[in-house]
């Protein structure tokens, strides 16, 4: 079975100014975070365990909200989505029809490289879980 | 979690030869606890080992553990005091949304829980039934923040506990 928190710290690791990457349900759980929250809290950089919760959930939100009328609207379904902010952003994909992953970078990343990484592993997880 | 499991916090059936004979020889085709405690050794030891869980174990429909695994004593006695009542609450539920979404008319399919969590002070537990069976997954978790990690191994896990329950003990 895929570990999937191996996955997520390949993915960390190969993102600079990564704060953390994480894998949710469409149910809006969390299903596994790099770093874990004690690692994160020492690093100081990625979010806490309730926060990171939250964040989850309310990414959940949004993939649902694109995936009615604005997919509808451009004829194919939204399967990204980027929110940038001058700190840094968000990125999530979606994995499969029950998951999806997100980084949260600093504003130090380069997008292209995030997103190609990103995709690349959401493919590799999709293939698996296939 | 994974490995390191202590010999004394394991159950795998029940002391008693006599009641362990019967249930093997139940006539209705039901395998026994002993092996149901066989088939599923290696599958509770692998979702046992998925961070956060602290118990599992498969039950049958009145709530008795037939086999499991836990991380300490006080865990399984926690989780296996409130499984029959658990699964006696799930059911009546069940009856009830039935009632209320589609009442006589609504198919048995459509009304049955996929997966019924109580959540409790020491850790939420998680309920599946295993095909059509009547038997039952039980996994308790350390703390909610658990729960995404283990309905995602779940997934995996279920279509194989119901295959096992399907086989015959020596397939």
């Amino acid at each position: 079975m895929t570990n999937l928190e191996d996955v997520l710290a390949g993915l960390w690791a190969q993102l600079p100014g990564c704060r953390v990457a994480a894998v949710v349900g469409m149910d809006g759980l969390l299903v596994e975070r790099h770093p874990s929250v004690d690692v994160g809290v020492a690093l100081g950089s990625a979010p806490g365990g309730d926060e990171l919760e939250y964040l989850a959930a309310d990414l959940t939100t949004a993939f649902t909200l694109v995936g009615g009328e604005l997919s509808k609207q451009l004829g194919s379904r939204i399967d990204e989505f980027v929110a940038l902010g001058e700190s840094g952003g968000y990125l999530a994909r979606r994995v499969d029809a029950n998951l999806f992953l997100f980084v949260v970078v600093g504003a130090t990343a380069d997008l292209g490289v995030v997103r190609r990484a990103v995709a690349g592993v959401c493919e590799q997880l999709a293939a698996e879980f296939a | 979690m994974s490995g390191g499991l202590p010999a004394d916090a394991e159950s795998v059936g029940g002391a008693d030869p006599a009641g362990q004979a019967a249930l093997a020889a139940d006539q209705s085709g039901v395998r026994g606890r002993s092996a149901v405690a066989e088939s599923f050794a290696a599958l509770l030891e692998g979702l046992l080992a998925v961070r956060g869980a602290t118990v599992a174990a498969v039950a049958d429909g009145g709530g008795e553990i037939l086999a499991s695994r836990a991380a300490d004593d006080a865990a399984l006695q926690r989780t296996t005091s409130v499984v029959t009542s658990a699964l006696a609450a799930a059911t009546a539920l069940t009856g009830l949304l039935a009632a209320g979404t589609g009442g006589p008319t609504a198919s048995a399919a459509s009304s049955l829980p996929r997966q019924v969590m109580v959540n409790l002070d020491a850790g939420p537990i998680l309920l599946v039934p295993l095909g059509t069976s009547e038997h039952v997954l039980v996994l308790g978790l350390a703390s909610e923040s658990d729960v995404g990690r283990a309905r995602f191994a779940l997934k995996g896990i279920v279509a194989k506990a119901a295959k096992l329950l399907s086989e015959p003990p020596d397939a």
